[in-house]
């Protein structure tokens, strides 16, 4: 079985490299799918990313928020009282208030103003699995000072710590944190709830949400059930992971934009078969004397389908490193234009590797069928 | 007839050589139009959604019954759209040239059909029902007064299916409020909410709790007759303080079509998809283009026997791969448009079959078909005479 596997593979290979110019401009033709999917792969994952990053940041076992407030991104406040009524149910141990606006912050080298997410919280209090904002925690108290998200978009001029404007109003910032934008705001700001109070003008008593830790030994499932029934219908609970699974659903299924990078996707993949079936089906039919030749030697139809096979796998990995490596220069080039999160993982490069593999795969199957049944020569 | 039949290779005879090579092998020849068609395919629905970007940002600003638009410094895009001081619309009256200032007030709205409980985030628009509609869409004009009772409202017929009741009398919860569709008007928001709804701007402030009517998004300035915009726009910013600003309908298209192109990207990425598309197509034709030649070596050696000069033998390979790009663009073309057909069904996104896209992939799909014969024509060198038997 080895031995007749690696003389397939080197009959596929010298059948590839036989016509270098054809050869490059099949990989092309490769690469250019791959890079279709990956493209809309990326953005799409961004997207997904992107609007669940901001809850991810969050440290809570739970959360109690207004019950229009869908998708979480979306800003709609509650009372205060809420804060207390949560405590007041067994196996919650503390209750951290979140206040949430959307204020303008001066560009100050060219003077523009571009809307930015204020949060505001109560500096020492552990909502934000983040330690440069736990860090700071002590500097936020000061009023007037902020952190900055350092991978807020470009437009907001200089992100580091100095003087900065937000709504006319000037404040120090005095630290910055990773976080991103999103499809929902360009940056991010952090500041204390006194300076939160004092920039938007607005009543502290109205907050955004509330970070539930639980006791130790509580079950989560059953406090949340509790918090549901004490809880005025105003509000919703959830545990953070049901919570972020409702988010991904909206954001996969109720907006059209990740609908349309899908049929993209699906697009790029049938591109891609019939990119690679045309490729191999015209090397087999330019070669049908080699393997009429081959076959009079005495190896059976079966070698001559490994071989064509062998090819497409070939193929496959042929398109998938020049694929991989643009996919990551146009990921990069992405997250740049964006501030998005388009990372590059490991993970994705075993889809994409999966992908390539599975369209020849797929393309050198079709084209088997189709070679068998216009065979000049019998030999399939 | 007779005509053709005398003179040299005409054209008419150069291309039915041509043909008569793509029938001669049916199978192989239907297999490289379909291999266009797809890449055309994409071409057209990648451009399509880039088109739907397009639509999305334009959908309002582009409808605007206004020559020109006073808007907040901070104006980025419509769902971020600080607000102006109304006085500055009374202001902005006493500039010569000056018809009309009218403001508009613009707002997320969460929305609940009662029935469903289907849970949606529409875009409402809220106006003074006497200073006429802000957006030129047929049919607003003639439903005002049903605007007049409180909590009444015009649903955008292009509202996602299954956010609620688009006939008239529906009852649905806006921001926790009842509120009442009397009617409906054709827009068409795309990506920027699930739908949109127009208000008169007592009930608009109503359903905001109480949004203070002083506070305006956007002041839509109509000109009296023969008054120069440019001119007027001048005038305007000489009259208005630093927290007003003056836009043409065209810059504010174009500050919405930045946002939404390359600000988020969405647009950009179809772009590149369509890029994509054309180079696919363009490898897979050059394959078949060749393997073709390739094949054909002896009979274009005849040719080249024969006297035909090498660039009338390029001719014969371009006039090909023309063929194939026809028969791959029509199919594609249809099947285009029957999916945009669906995904508008679907998603009440705005992509649209224009006869603008359908040329510039024509273009594009007639430059790819050109570029694969140059490549592959180079084959024909391959072709020697003294080698046919």
């Amino acid at each position: 079985m080895g031995l007749p596997l690696r003389s397939a593979a080197l009959l596929s290979w010298r059948l590839l490299a036989h016509d270098p110019l054809r050869l490059l401009t099949s990989t092309a033709g490769i690469t250019f799918a791959l890079l279709l999917m990956l493209g809309q792969l990326g953005f799409r994952n961004a997207l997904l990313d992107s609007s669940l990053e901001l809850l991810h940041q969050i440290q809570a076992d739970a959360l109690v928020l207004n019950k229009e407030k869908l998708p979480f991104l979306a800003r709609d406040d509650m009372p205060w009282e809420r804060v207390y009524q949560a405590l007041s149910v067994p196996g919650v141990e503390a209750a951290y208030p979140l206040w949430l606006d959307k204020l303008f912050w001066t560009n100050l080298e060219d003077g523009t103003e571009r809307p930015i997410r204020v949060i505001g919280f109560r500096p020492g209090d552990p909502v934000f699995r983040n330690e440069a904002i736990d860090a700071a925690a002590r500097a936020l108290r000061t009023p007037w000072t902020a952190l900055v998200d350092s991978r807020s978009r470009p437009s907001y001029g200089r992100l580091a710590p100095g003087p900065a404007e937000v709504n006319r109003r000037r404040l120090q910032v005095v630290g910055t944190f990773p976080l991103g934008s999103d499809f929902e705001s360009d940056g991010n700001l952090i500041v204390s709830d006194e300076t939160f109070a004092m920039l938007t003008g607005r009543d502290p008593r109205r907050l955004e949400l509330a970070a539930l830790h639980l006791a130790g030994g509580a079950e989560p499932g059953a406090v949340v059930a509790t918090l549901r029934q004490i809880l005025p219908s105003d509000v919703q609970v959830f545990t953070k992971a049901e919570l972020l699974e409702r988010d991904l659903l909206y954001w996969e299924r109720g907006t059209p934009l990740s609908i349309l990078l899908l049929v993209g996707m699906a697009l790029g993949f049938a591109v891609g078969v019939v990119t690679c079936y045309q490729i191999l089906y015209t090397d087999v039919l330019d070669h049908v004397a080699e393997f009429a030749t081959v076959k009079a030697l005495g190896y059976g139809a079966a070698y001559l389908r490994s071989v064509v096979l062998v090819e497409a796998w070939a193929l496959a990995l042929l398109g998938f490193l020049p694929g991989l490596l643009l996919g990551g220069a146009l990921h990069l080039v992405l997250g740049a234009m964006t501030r998005l999160p388009v990372h590059f993982s490991w993970g994705g490069a075993l889809v994409v590797l999966g992908l390539s593999l599975g369209m020849c795969t797929a393309a050198g199957l079709l084209a088997l069928r189709q070679v068998a049944r216009a065979d000049p020569a019998e030999l399939f | 007839m007779s005509s053709a039949a005398s003179a040299p290779p005409a054209r008419a005879l150069r291309i039915a050589f041509a043909w008569r090579q793509l029938d001669h092998q049916r199978r192989r020849a239907a297999a490289a139009a379909a291999g266009v068609a797809f890449a055309v395919l994409v071409i057209f629905l990648q451009l399509g959604f880039y088109g739907a970007v397009v639509n999305t940002a334009v959908a309002i600003t582009s409808r605007l019954d206004a020559d020109l638009v006073l808007v907040s410094p901070r104006f980025v895009h419509l769902s971020e759209a600080s607000s102006i001081d109304r006085a500055r619309l009374f202001q902005a009256l006493a500039v010569p040239g000056v018809a009309s200032a009218e403001p508009l007030y613009l707002r997320y709205a969460t929305w609940r059909d009662p029935v469903s409980s289907a849970h949606c985030k529409l875009f409402a628009m809220g106006f003074p029902l006497a200073s006429g509609p802000p957006l030129a869409v047929p049919g607003v004009a003639a439903q005002l007064p049903a605007l007049e009772a409180g909590g009444s409202l015009l649903l955008d017929r292009l509202t996602q299916r299954d956010c609620g009741p688009r006939a008239p009398g529906g009852e649905v919860e806006v921001r926790e409020q009842v509120a009442r569709v009397v009617g409906g008007f054709e827009l068409g928001v795309g990506f920027l909410a699930d739908g949109a709804l127009l208000t008169s701007d007592d009930t608009f402030s109503k359903l905001f709790h109480g949004y203070p009517l002083g506070l305006v998004h956007l002041g839509l300035v109509r000109l009296a007759p023969g008054a120069d915009p440019a001119h007027t726009a001048r005038l305007l910013r000489a009259a208005l303080p630093q927290d007003t600003a003056v836009r043409t309908r065209a810059e504010l298209d174009a500050l919405q079509r930045s946002h939404w192109v390359e600000d988020t990207a969405v647009g950009n990425i179809f772009a590149l998809g369509g890029i994509a598309g054309f180079f696919v197509g363009f490898v897979v034709l050059t394959q078949v283009l060749s393997t073709d030649i390739r094949k054909q070596l002896p009979l274009y050696a005849t040719l080249k026997a024969m006297g035909y000069a090498r660039h009338q033998l390029r001719r014969l390979v371009l006039e090909q791969a023309w063929i194939y790009g026809a028969l791959g663009f029509g199919p594609a073309l249809a099947i285009a448009a029957a999916a945009f057909g669906l995904i508008r069904h679907w998603t009440q996104l705005p992509v649209f079959m224009t006869g603008a896209l359908a040329f510039s992939v024509l273009g594009l799909a007639f430059g790819l078909c050109t570029a694969a014969a140059w490549l592959s024509s180079r084959k024909l060198d391959l072709a020697d005479p003294a080698e046919l038997y």
